[in-house]
């Protein structure tokens, strides 16, 4: 019999007995609609923790500091030859520096960074107010040291703070215009400003073009003498932890679709008694065993199917009506929104597959009970 | 030329073991040889045997001794697969219950063999369509079996049988659910089917009147053929004499019948007409009705 045949059959057989086959579908949708839901809550909050734990541009990034030796001092020539080692995409100097800011009759000391403007980028700096600085005498101010100079945002932004700092040439006095406020902590400010021509600098921040060129660039710093830091990668532990999540939460699911599966056998054993006499017909005008399991087979692997497509759709409907409706009072308590679901292609596309697979094997009992059937005896069931 | 049978029983017996010192015994050592287009009749009291003989010749169930032999071939020794499609194209079986499929209409019960032997759709509704103009039911082509009468889903059983282009045709008490109109419509498409398309028919009835238009009757009792009656008037001459050469014909059984007033010559001659347009349409689309021709006797079952 042609495989076209058969599905024709079958798919008749589901529709004939119209509740039943729905009532066996809908278990399946609950429990991939199930799965789906949880895994999704899983993989979402996986992706979330991964963005912020670690960015991933922060972890092509080198952080150089001077060697133990005299001679390994960081200056303009060496931040140039690292420009030139294979892999390295962007080289940034910091100059760190202890400013003191007199603020009408308070003193207060803070560290300053003097970094270029594209560093800020490379530090993926998040400006909640006012903008990135660009000119000479600017800089962006952290909301942490704003609290600690007792200084709200709109009284600081586009002003000038007047501050000083020992320099190798003896002490400097220079005002600093705040453009931006940003969300961590400490003080950025234009790389000329505190420069101070001919003074090597504090640190150099080295990016990579790609991830797995860290260590190699890193070693290749390190023979020149220098020390280097890098952001641990704890993607991989983040990601074990979530994989762990995501099999209990599955499992719940997975509770929920196992009596679904019970279901479907339930429906194709009582289908197959109900069926007995017909079974006898097909046999006695010669269908083969063979076609006969086929039909049964394909009835619940049909159901499997329909149930694992609605499934994946039920479970991804109400993740995101969920997500919206938290996103919606997150925003409204002035929090910010986050995809909290998440469903890769590939997970749905297994869950389809596990679904028709399943119920595939639940039919295959009934299935072979009716090819066993005998034809005489199956033709006197009424 | 000697005639090969169609079909052959030799010391066919069967019996039922229901418990440990219970057993019936359904048929005793039976025998006899069947020809190309002969319609056949098994006529016995209940319980006789006559069911339990017809399973066995259409392969649904092994005797427990004994042989059937088609065409030359030993039924016990096809396969599965072979026995199905034996079922399938060889034989074509008509119940007493109609046994249509309820969730498929006319058209797709008419055709179902044929797709268990895994031809085109378009093929079997061709010829589905062309059967259902045989048996006049073509206005009835997509209505489920549950919307039409006893008469008419047993033709629709009928042109199911004949879907395949069988040898052989098998009823059981086809007309036992039926009206006497019903059922003599039956039997005059049963009849014609023997008589021009050389279709071998065999029936079990319990109607007496319908044995007068048979080519031999079986008169079975107690598991056993009491009796082979040759109708003089409808069965071949050559026929005649070799089944009398098998020492089962009395010189009374040789009498002449007549056609009852129901079921008048005409009648049978209309539907026969029909069997040949059957006919002729084979064999422009398969050429499978050559299979029917004694030319074809003793080919292997196996396709
Ligand atoms: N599966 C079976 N198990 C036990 N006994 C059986 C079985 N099938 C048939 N028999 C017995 O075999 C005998 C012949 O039965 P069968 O059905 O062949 O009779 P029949 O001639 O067709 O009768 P009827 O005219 O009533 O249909 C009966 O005694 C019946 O009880
Ligand atoms: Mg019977």
């Amino acid at each position: 019999m042609k495989i076209i045949d058969i599905l024709r059959i079958a798919a008749g057989n589901l529709k004939r007995n119209r509740l039943r086959t729905t009532l066996t579908v809908s278990g399946v949708v609950v429990g991939v609609g199930a799965i789906v839901f949880l895994v999704s809550l899983g993989f979402g909050l996986q992706k979330l923790a991964l963005d912020k734990i670690v960015r991933l541009d922060a972890l092509k990034v080198i952080t150089v500091t001077p060697g133990s030796k005299s001679d390994s001092l960081l200056t303009p020539d060496v931040a140039e030859s690292f420009r030139k080692i294979g892999g390295v995409e962007a080289v940034s100097p910091i100059m760190r520096t202890l400013g003191t800011f007199h603020l009408g009759n308070n003193e207060s000391d803070q560290v300053i960074y003097g970094v270029k403007p594209e560093y800020l980028g490379l530090e993926n700096v998040k400006i909640s107010a006012g903008n990135a600085f660009s000119g000479k005498n600017e800089a962006i101010v952290s909301k942490d040291t704003l609290a600690n100079f007792g200084i709200t945002q709109d009284n600081i932004l586009n002003k000038e703070l007047p501050f000083s700092y020992e320099s190798s040439k003896g002490t400097v006095k220079s005002n600093l215009k705040v453009v931006g406020v940003f969300d961590d902590k400490g003080i950025y400010a234009s790389f000329d400003l505190i420069k101070n021509e001919g003074d090597p600098y504090s640190a150099i921040r080295v990016k990579v073009r790609d991830k797995t060129q860290v260590a190699q660039v890193k070693k290749t710093i390190e023979s020149m003498g220098f020390n280097t830091a890098v952001i641990q990668d704890q993607s991989a532990a983040v990601n074990q932890v979530f994989a762990i999540i995501n099999i209990v939460l599955g499992g719940f699911g997975m509770i929920a679709f196992f009596v679904a599966a019970i279901g479907i056998f339930n429906t194709m054993t009582i289908s197959l008694l109900e069926r007995t006499h017909e079974i006898g017909v097909m046999k006695a005008i010669g269908g083969n065993s063979k076609d006969i399991a086929m039909i049964f087979i394909t009835e619940s692997a049909l159901i499997g199917f329909l149930g694992g497509v609605f499934g994946l759709f039920t479970g991804w409907f109400l993740g995101l009506t969920l997500n919206l409706l938290i996103n919606f009072m997150a925003t409204q308590s002035g929090g910010e929104a986050v995809g909290l679901f998440d469903i890769p292609v590939i997970f749905g596309a297994l869950t389809v597959f596990f679904s028709f697979f399943i119920s595939t094997i639940a039919g295959i009992w009934p299935a072979r009970r009716a090819a066993k059937l005998n034809p005489l005896e199956a033709l006197r069931y009424e | 030329m000697a005639k090969i049978p169609v079909i052959k029983a030799i010391n066919l017996s069967k019996t039922f073991k229901l418990g440990k010192d219970n057993e019936i015994v359904a048929l005793h050592s039976v025998n006899f040889e069947i020809y190309s287009g002969e319609l056949i009749c098994f006529f016995g009291p209940s319980g006789c045997g006559k069911s339990t003989l017809l399973s066995m010749l259409a392969g649904l169930q092994p005797p427990t001794s004994g042989e059937v032999i088609v065409r030359g071939k030993n039924l016990a020794e096809l396969k599965k697969k072979q026995i199905s499609e034996y079922r399938r194209s060889k034989i074509g079986m008509v119940f007493q219950q109609f046994n249509l499929i309820l969730s498929m209409n006319v058209l797709e019960n008419i055709a179902l063999p044929m797709a268990f032997g895994g031809m085109k759709r378009k093929r079997r509704i061709q010829r589905a369509e062309h059967l259902l103009e045989v048996v006049e039911l073509s206005e009835k082509k997509k209505s489920i079996p549950a919307d039409l009468s006893g008469g008419q889903q047993q033709r629709v059983a009928i042109a199911r049988s004949l879907i395949n282009n069988p040898w052989i045709i098998m009823a059981d008490e086809p007309t036992g659910n039926l009206d006497s109109k019903s059922a003599d419509d039956v039997i005059k498409l049963l009849i014609s089917l023997s008589r021009k398309s050389k279709r071998t028919v065999i029936l079990i009835t319990h109607n007496p009147e319908y044995l007068q238009y048979t080519d031999r009757i079986f008169r079975m009792k107690d598991g056993r053929i009491d009796k082979i009656e040759v109708n003089a008037k409808t069965a071949k001459v050559d026929l005649v004499d070799s089944v009398a050469k098998l020492g089962s014909i009395k010189e009374d059984d040789k009498e002449t019948y007549s056609f009852g007033a129901e079921l008048g010559e005409a009648d049978i001659n209309d539907t026969l007409k029909d069997i040949r347009l059957t006919q002729g349409e084979d064999a422009q689309v398969g050429g499978e009705i050559s299979n029917l021709e004694e030319g074809e006797a003793g080919e292997d079952l196996k396709e």
